[in-house]
Formats: C-alpha cells, sequence, structure tokens
C-alpha cells in the first residue's frame, strides 16, 4: 500500500516538473504524440473538447513550421476527425474545407505521403454526403486519392480503411456497395494484423476501426451474428472504444434477440 | 524501514517539486481573456497562442482561456477557429504579470469563386452554389441533350419557337453573345436559320461550367444588347474514362486520360447525327431530300506548367447538312444547307503571387456555309481572329480589380445571288449576283471593380471603351451591379448598364446597307430579390430595357439608325424539391415594343411573348430510375395577317409535355450504363409558329413544329 502511495507521489512529481517545464522543453514530436492522444480519446469517449485540444496542439505545431507535410497532415486528419462529431452542415463544411486544404498542402509538399492522398480522397467523399450534386465531379476525385494511395503505399492499412467506408456510403452503381466495402476492410485488416507498428510520430490509428466498419457492413447485410464478432473483435483491441461499447454492441444484440423471436 | 525510506524520499521530491514549481510559477506571465465573435457571442474552442511558440489555450464552454508562458517582450496573439478569420494581435507580457484579453473573430468571407456577384445570372458547373448542375443541363425533358434548349427553361427567355435561338427579355437573338473558355463564339448554332438554329454548337458533354446572364451582365462583356452565353471547356480529367452512346439519332465516344497526372491531360470527343431514323419513325409530316445529320470532333489538351499556371488548347470541328422542301402556297422547293465550324483556341491562365490573375486567349474561328432555295445561292465564309488579356488583382476579400484589353479581327466574305425582294424566293423571282468582301476590326478596353462591403453590399462597377473600324465609332459603356444581403440567404440585387452592339458587317454595304450606321444602344435596368438557402432558390426580378439607334428600313439609304424600342417586364424562377421531387419553375411576363425594320410604328416583334412559362419535375421512385417530366406555355407568337399589319395577330398559344425516363446499372467495377427514353409532346398538340402568305396574300399556309408525338431513346455506357 505504501509503496504504491510513494509511487504514486513520485509519478505526481514527474508529470508536475513536465507541466512546470515541460512547455519550453517539448518537442513538436512530443506534442504530436500528445495530439494523437487527445484525438483517441476524444474519439473513445465521444468528447468535443478532446478533439478540439488535439486539433488545437496540431495547429500550434504547424505556425512553427508551415512547410512540414507530417504537421499539415495532422492538422488534415484532426479536421477528418471533428467532420464526424457535428451535425451541421455548415460546422461540417468549414472543417472539410479545412481540412482538404491542409492535405493538399500536405500533398504539394510531399506528394508521396500515401495518408494524405487516403484521407484527402476520404473528405472527398464526405465532401459529396454534404452536397450531393458534388457527386459528379468529387465522385472521381475521391476514388483517385484514395487509389493513389494504395498505388504509393500497398501496405497502407488506412487507405484500405478509408477505402472501404467510402464504398459502404457510395451506391453500388457508382462503384460502392457492401461487398466491395468488406473486401476492402478485409485487406486493411490483414494489414492492420501483418505489419509492424509504425514510428510514434507516424499515422497508427484506425486498426479497431476496420472491425468496426467491418461490423457494420454486416449489419447492412443484416448478418447480425458476424457484426457482433467483428464488434467485439474491435473491443478486444481498444477496450476504450466508445461507439462499439456503448452503441454498437448494443444494436446488434437487440438485433439478435429481434432475429430469434 | 526501506519502506520508510522510499515514503519518506517521495515525500522530499515532492516538496521539492512543489517548491521548484511554485518559484518558477512567479516568473512566468499569465495570459487570460475570452474570445468572442461580432455578435458578441462566446466562442467554445478557439485556439489561442502565441505566435512562433507552443504555449496556449484553447477557450472553453464560457469562451474564456487562460495560459501561462516564460516569454517576456513583444509577441504576437494568435487566434484561430474553423469558419472564423484568423485573428493577430501584437501584445507586450511581462512576468509576473496577467495580461487580460478580449478577442473579436469575424466570419470567414465565403469566396465566389470564378462567377462575379451580379442581377439575372444563372450558373451551371461544379461550383457549390450553381442554379443548375451539369446533370440536370444534359436531363432536361425535351432539351435533347443541348444547352440552348436547356437554358431556355430559364425566365427571361421567349419560347419564339423550337430551336436553339436565345431571345431574352425582348431581345432578338443576334443580342446574345457567347463565349468558350474567354473567346466570343461568331457562329453559336447548328443548322443555322433568321431565328438562331436547331442546336447549340457546342454539346454540354465538352462543358465544365455555364454562366447565362439575362441582363445586366459586367463589363468583361461586350458587343452584346441583351445577354451572354459564358461557356467553360472541361478541366483536367482526374482519372481515364471512355464513354460510349448510341441513340435513335446519334453516336458519340469521349476519351478523358490524365497523361501525366495533374499535369497534362486530354479529352476528346467525337459525335456523328444523323436524324433519319429519328424522323421516319416518328413520321415526320416533312420531306427531307437528305436528312439534317453533322458530326463534330473535339480535342481539348491541358498543360499545367506550374502550380498555378495553365495552358489549354481547344480544338473542334463541325459539320452539318439538310435538304428539306419548304415553300409557301404558291411553290414547293427544296431547301439545301451545308455549314462547316473550326474553332481554335488557346487559352493561358495564370496566378502571380496569389493576388494577380492574368488569363489570356488568342483564338480563331472559321466559318463556311452555303445555302440553297431557288433563286437564292448565296455561299458565306467568315474568318475571325481575336486576342484578349486580362489581370484581376485582388487587394483583399475586399477589393478586386480587373483590366482586360480584347481585339478582333473579321473577314467577311459573301457572294452568290439574291432575290431583288427579301420576301419573293420562288424560283422565277428576279435577283442580283453579289460578291463582296466585309473586313472589320473591333478594339475594346475594359476595367472593373468588385467591392465587398461587410460581407453584405457586393458591388460590381465597370466600363468599357469599344471601338470598331467600319463605323469609326467609339463606345463608352458604364455598368454597375449590386447585391444587398439583407440576410444569410435573403438578398436584394440592382443592375443598371449601357450596352452597345455593332450591327453585321453586310448593314453596311453601299448597295444592299447604308456605311454610315452607327452602333445600336441598349440601357438596362434591373431590380431583384432572392432568397437562396441550401433548400429554396427563389428570384423575383422585374426589368426595363430601353433600346436606342436601332436598324430601320429606308427609302433612300436602305437603312438608318432612327429605331427604337423597349422590353419591360418580370422574371420568377422558383426551385424547389418537395416529396423527394425536385422542381423548378421558370415564369416570365414580357411587353416588348419596337419601331425597326420595316415596321411603320412601333409595334410588337415576333419575339414579344407575353407569358412564358416552364415546369420541370425530376423524381426518382425507386433507385437508379428517374422520370423527368417539363411543360412548356408561351402566349402564340405575333404574326402579320396583311400587308402593312405588322404582328396585329397572334397564332394560337404554346404548349408541349415532354417526359424522359432513365435507367441507371452497373454491369462491373467502373461502369455505368445509362438507359433512356424520351417521350417529346405526349399531348401531340400541333404546334404553330407562323403562317407564310402566297404574294398576293390569298393563301396562307402554316409553319407547324416538326413532331407530333415523338419518341428518342438510347443507351450510355462508361468504361
Amino acid at each position: 500500500m505504501i509503496r504504491h502511495i510513494c509511487a504514486i507521489t513520485c509519478i505526481a512529481c514527474f508529470l508536475l516538473l513536465l507541466n512546470v517545464y515541460g512547455e519550453e522543453d517539448i518537442t513538436p514530436e512530443g506534442l504530436i504524440i500528445q495530439g494523437k492522444q487527445f484525438i483517441e480519446t476524444g474519439i473513445n469517449n465521444w468528447n468535443e473538447q478532446d478533439l478540439l485540444q488535439g486539433r488545437a496542439l496540431f495547429e500550434r505545431i504547424l505556425s512553427q513550421d508551415e512547410e512540414n507535410y507530417l504537421y499539415n497532415y495532422y492538422l488534415g486528419y484532426a479536421d477528418y476527425r471533428l467532420t464526424y462529431f457535428y451535425e451541421e452542415k455548415e460546422r461540417i463544411s468549414q472543417y472539410l474545407e479545412d481540412g482538404i486544404e491542409h492535405l493538399t498542402r500536405s500533398i504539394e509538399l510531399k506528394d508521396d505521403f500515401s495518408e494524405s492522398h487516403a484521407l484527402l480522397g476520404s473528405l472527398y467523399g464526405s465532401k459529396i454526403s454534404i452536397k450531393p450534386l458534388l457527386g459528379m465531379t468529387l465522385g472521381p476525385k475521391s476514388g483517385q486519392e484514395i487509389a493513389r494511395a494504395i498505388e504509393l503505399n500497398p501496405e497502407n492499412p488506412r487507405a484500405y480503411l478509408l477505402d472501404g467506408i467510402s464504398k459502404l456510403h457510395t451506391p453500388a452503381i457508382w462503384g460502392g456497395g457492401v461487398d466491395r466495402a468488406i473486401k476492402s476492410l478485409l485487406k486493411a485488416i490483414s494489414l492492420f494484423d501483418s505489419i509492424p507498428a509504425p514510428d510514434s510520430l507516424m499515422p497508427d490509428w484506425g486498426h479497431d476501426e476496420a472491425y468496426v466498419w467491418l461490423g457494420n457492413c454486416h449489419m447492412e447485410k443484416e448478418d447480425y451474428k458476424s457484426a457482433k464478432e467483428q464488434f467485439e473483435k474491435a473491443l478486444e483491441i481498444n477496450p476504450d472504444n466508445g461507439w462499439v461499447k456503448n452503441e454498437l454492441l448494443k444494436v446488434v444484440e437487440e438485433k439478435l434477440k429481434e432475429s430469434q423471436m | 524501514m526501506a519502506m520508510n525510506r522510499i515514503l519518506i524520499i517521495g515525500i522530499l521530491i515532492s516538496t521539492f517539486c512543489s517548491v521548484l514549481s511554485g518559484s518558477n510559477s512567479d516568473a512566468k506571465a499569465i495570459v487570460r481573456g475570452i474570445v468572442l465573435d461580432t455578435e458578441g457571442n462566446t466562442l467554445f474552442g478557439a485556439n489561442v497562442y502565441i505566435k512562433g511558440r507552443y504555449e496556449g489555450a484553447m477557450s472553453d464552454e464560457n469562451g474564456k482561456f487562460l495560459f501561462e508562458t516564460n516569454f517576456e517582450g513583444e509577441c504576437i496573439l494568435v487566434a484561430t477557429y474553423v469558419g472564423y478569420k484568423v485573428y493577430e494581435n501584437s501584445i507586450h507580457i511581462s512576468k509576473n504579470r496577467t495580461l487580460e484579453l478580449k478577442v473579436t473573430l469575424r466570419k470567414d468571407v465565403v469566396e465566389m469563386k470564378g462567377i462575379v456577384v451580379t442581377a439575372s445570372s444563372f450558373t451551371s458547373g461544379e461550383e457549390e452554389r450553381v442554379t443548375l448542375t451539369p446533370l440536370e443541363i444534359v436531363t432536361t425533358p425535351g432539351a435533347a441533350a443541348d444547352v440552348c434548349w436547356a437554358i431556355k427553361t430559364f425566365p427571361g427567355v421567349s419560347q419564339v419557337e423550337e430551336g436553339a435561338g436565345l431571345f431574352v427579355r425582348g431581345g432578338e437573338v443576334i443580342e446574345t453573345k457567347f463565349i468558350l473558355d474567354g473567346a466570343e463564339i461568331s457562329h453559336p448554332y447548328r443548322y443555322e436559320s433568321p431565328t438562331g438554329g436547331f442546336f447549340g454548337t457546342f454539346s454540354p458533354f465538352l462543358l465544365k461550367g455555364i454562366y447565362f446572364s439575362s441582363g445586366g451582365f459586367s463589363s468583361e462583356y461586350g458587343d452584346a444588347l441583351s445577354s451572354v452565353l459564358a461557356m467553360q471547356s472541361l478541366g483536367m480529367p482526374s482519372s481515364r474514362s471512355i464513354n460510349l452512346g448510341v441513340g435513335l439519332a446519334a453516336f458519340s465516344t469521349m476519351i478523358r486520360l490524365p497523361i501525366v497526372r495533374e499535369k497534362f491531360g486530354l479529352s476528346f470527343s467525337a459525335n456523328k447525327s444523323n436524324t433519319e431514323y429519328l424522323f421516319k419513325l416518328n413520321r415526320s409530316q416533312q420531306n427531307f431530300t437528305r436528312y439534317p445529320s453533322s458530326w463534330d470532333v473535339n480535342l481539348n489538351l491541358i498543360y499545367k506548367f506550374s502550380k498555378t499556371a495553365q495552358l489549354k488548347f481547344f480544338l473542334f470541328g463541325e459539320s452539318d447538312e439538310v435538304g428539306v422542301e419548304v415553300g409557301n402556297p404558291t411553290y414547293r422547293s427544296i431547301y439545301n444547307g451545308e455549314t462547316s465550324n473550326r474553332f481554335y483556341n488557346i487559352q493561358y491562365k495564370q496566378l502571380f503571387g496569389e493576388k494577380l490573375y492574368i488569363t489570356s486567349n488568342i483564338c480563331h474561328n472559321q466559318f463556311d456555309t452555303q445555302n440553297r432555295l431557288n433563286v437564292l445561292d448565296i455561299k458565306q465564309s467568315d474568318r475571325s481572329y481575336q486576342f484578349k488579356l486580362s489581370g484581376e488583382y485582388t487587394v483583399n476579400y475586399a477589393i478586386s480589380f480587373l483590366i482586360g484589353t480584347q481585339h478582333f479581327y473579321n473577314l467577311v466574305n459573301i457572294n452568290g445571288r439574291i432575290p431583288q425582294d427579301e420576301d419573293d424566293l420562288s424560283p422565277d423571282a428576279p435577283y442580283d449576283d453579289i460578291e463582296t468582301n466585309y473586313e472589320s476590326y473591333r478594339h475594346a478596353l475594359l476595367l472593373e471593380t468588385r467591392l465587398n462591403i461587410a460581407n453584405r453590399l457586393f458591388l460590381t462597377e465597370g466600363a468599357r471603351l469599344d471601338f470598331e473600324s467600319i463605323s469609326e465609332k467609339l463606345n463608352f459603356d458604364p455598368r454597375i451591379s449590386a447585391v444587398y444581403k439583407i440576410s444569410e440567404f435573403n438578398s436584394f440585387k440592382f443592375a443598371f448598364g449601357i450596352y452597345h452592339q455593332y450591327p453585321a458587317p453586310s448593314y453596311y454595304d453601299e448597295t444592299i446597307g447604308n456605311p454610315q450606321l452607327t452602333s445600336m444602344r441598349a440601357y438596362h435596368y434591373i431590380l431583384g430579390y432572392e432568397f437562396d438557402n441550401d433548400d429554396v432558390l427563389f428570384r423575383l426580378e422585374g426589368y426595363y430595357k430601353d433600346y436606342e439607334n436601332l436598324l430601320l428600313e429606308d427609302s433612300l439609304v436602305n437603312y438608318t439608325n432612327d429605331g427604337y424600342g423597349y422590353g419591360k417586364g418580370v422574371d420568377i424562377f422558383l426551385k424547389k424539391s418537395f416529396w423527394e421531387i425536385n422542381s423548378r419553375i421558370s415564369y416570365s411576363y414580357l411587353i416588348a415594343r419596337r419601331h425597326y425594320h420595316e415596321f411603320t410604328e412601333l409595334t410588337s416583334p415576333d419575339f414579344d411573348i407575353t407569358h412564358n412559362l416552364t415546369v420541370v419535375l425530376d423524381y426518382s421512385p425507386i433507385p437508379y430510375f428517374g422520370i423527368s417530366t417539363c411543360y412548356r406555355y408561351a402566349t402564340g407568337k405575333p404574326y402579320t395577317p396583311a400587308p402593312g399589319e405588322y404582328n396585329s395577330n397572334r397564332v394560337a398559344d404554346y404548349h408541349k409535355l415532354d417526359i424522359d425516363l432513365s435507367y441507371l446499372h452497373s454491369f462491373f467495377e467502373r461502369n455505368l450504363t445509362v438507359f433512356y427514353v424520351g417521350f417529346s409532346n405526349i399531348t401531340g398538340r400541333i404546334n404553330i409558329f407562323d403562317y407564310l402568305y402566297s404574294p398576293d396574300w390569298s393563301e396562307r399556309i402554316p409553319v407547324k413544329s416538326s413532331f407530333g408525338k415523338s419518341i428518342y431513346f438510347g443507351i450510355s455506357v462508361s468504361l
């Protein structure tokens, strides 16, 4: 017990030291990791403040070096997350536009960075959902950016994840549909499972989400048993995933009960 | 014992940390405050920080922020919030002091890219606030996938007859200027006729965007009395695509290829149309010796030689022909017409330093036509060259300037024979042989200022100077357009301008025209209201157009500039979706009067169509299956029932109901196949547009629509 108190006291001191000196000594690398954590917590808890905190950190890092492709990527990534958080079209559009601007800039600075292409393609797709009449022009652009991401790095699991999400939301007639989405998500999962964890500064999100979206695909096909399995796998990877814990599992269990009755 | 020692060390470290923390905190400054919008509302989530450093904080739910910093001295405080302009302010930070700040953020201005905000304008393209999408243009029922026919569903455009001719707000068909990629098109119609032509020259599939102004347009556009249709050709292809289309009367293909991604791309299209089966299947009453047929090819090359600069080569060739029986109560003869049109345009665009936008065009248009009907046998050959250069300088979001210069050279050659009396085309009518050339230059200088005052009032004011070599007349045209936003969705619009147009070169001919003629003039006065949110677009506009210096026939000098007239009316446009039906309704009320050409007094011209109503409905009852319908109504066109009684009667009112069905299917990945069938004029009503009289006015025959009921079908496949 005393050992525990002592350990906690030491950690408290250490954190206090970080707080005191951190702001001068902290590196952009450290802030990126901190920003990523804020975003992750924000998604898990569906918390606006954490998401905005993460975005604010990325923005401050970028203000130090606007020509850095990775900083632009992370600000675009924070915008991408915030587009899912809001419901008002105007707010979503503002984050979409900002995200597209930063990801485009990231690509201008480093054209062969697969992650930026994948996320940019996804944001184009989201823009169509806000303004469907843009589908004719942005649809091909969205697909093209994701295809480019895969071409640049065929082992980028997030490119397949975003491809899968995009296909799930695209009618089959325009090249989407559940079956095509499942194919992409399975590929994403196989890559997440097989490739080693990247450098801590590089994007590493999405492993649990691949299972979540695969589960959503099964929900779409009314295969609730498989959907539940995928949601449970997502929780194994990320036990804090609030969307699965608080919503999806409950819905799928209700559906399973209904189907058994 | 050991445990106690660890505990003591822990407490010591903790104490040391606290002391250290406290001592350092004393050496810091505190920056705190509140973030508000311009209306005084607090903003949650604004990012406030010191420029060039990491210290900062996010505003809380009450808009408050607080952070500590070791910095001392002058620095820039930055505050950002997505959708708002970045706030930057110089502050002074002193150690051990607390700085209290109030930060006010202003909403970011939504930029209107590419299109100047004016009254009476309609758009189509990729921008977000277009009036019609390219798909809506292509799928307008009864519009035969033609730009001009689709434009005729807008208010202000009169249904004078079944053709593509754009008669706008009491203006003649020649008063509408067509522009493609900044270059003027001298012959914008296929199967040309005195009322324009049967189709527009350019297919909507070649276009990326359309801007149509029915009046009050800016000083960017000259030599047009009534309206402007400015088109933009396709941009850089983003992915490879091949489209094939086969219809009852046409075969078409289009290839789009990005050769070097985002750098160099091409679009190529080839179309062939032959209407023989269309006319035969629909049992047209017309007798053809050569069914209307045409072909066209287009090559569009885009080279982006830097991130902000591009060159576009647009090459277009078109040819059409027709042989049809025409006549009046005393003769029936065959009219033969052949036309070829070549259009070559090089466009250069470059943005310098995010402020200066330069565009330039070099264009050559070559048009040849031959028309034969009894004694009429005439060949016309037009060669035109034009050069344009303009620069737009954006000072900031509120002010921009446009300055430009335009130069045109036209050479028209007409030879053959023409009847002495233009109304007598009978086989034995007397005629004259003619062989003549008209050469003219036109030079223009334009200046325009665009102001955005507090994101409420948008002003476009400018002027242009035009000089033409035949008339040697210099014109000065000042114009102003204002849009005042009374709220986010409601705005009032006003426009005034002076517009000049030079007569066609043949009117200056010493034998059949008058070399002393000068340019015609119109004054536009427009007042309108608009409501536009994501769900509803509603426009109401009243206008008055005053015409001066119109061409009036004269027994001594053939023509004078003593003609005059006016057009006034109200246009209403509503676009709204209800019960999953997309609808658009256009209504126009028009009174037009002219004393020009052969008229002896102020009279209703042919295009004085009092009421015009168009209702377009789109509905998709099941996924991938669409039904579109278009109903058109127009007051009967004026016609002359007896010599000297110019346009004193009207033909019966015009009614037409068209229905299109389409079904989309994907047979394999990347494939989209569209099956479509169009039923035109399903009520079978025979609309009459005019009467042709015998020379002694004792007999007449009606000029009717080509078809009763008709059907058209086809398939389009993308690979």
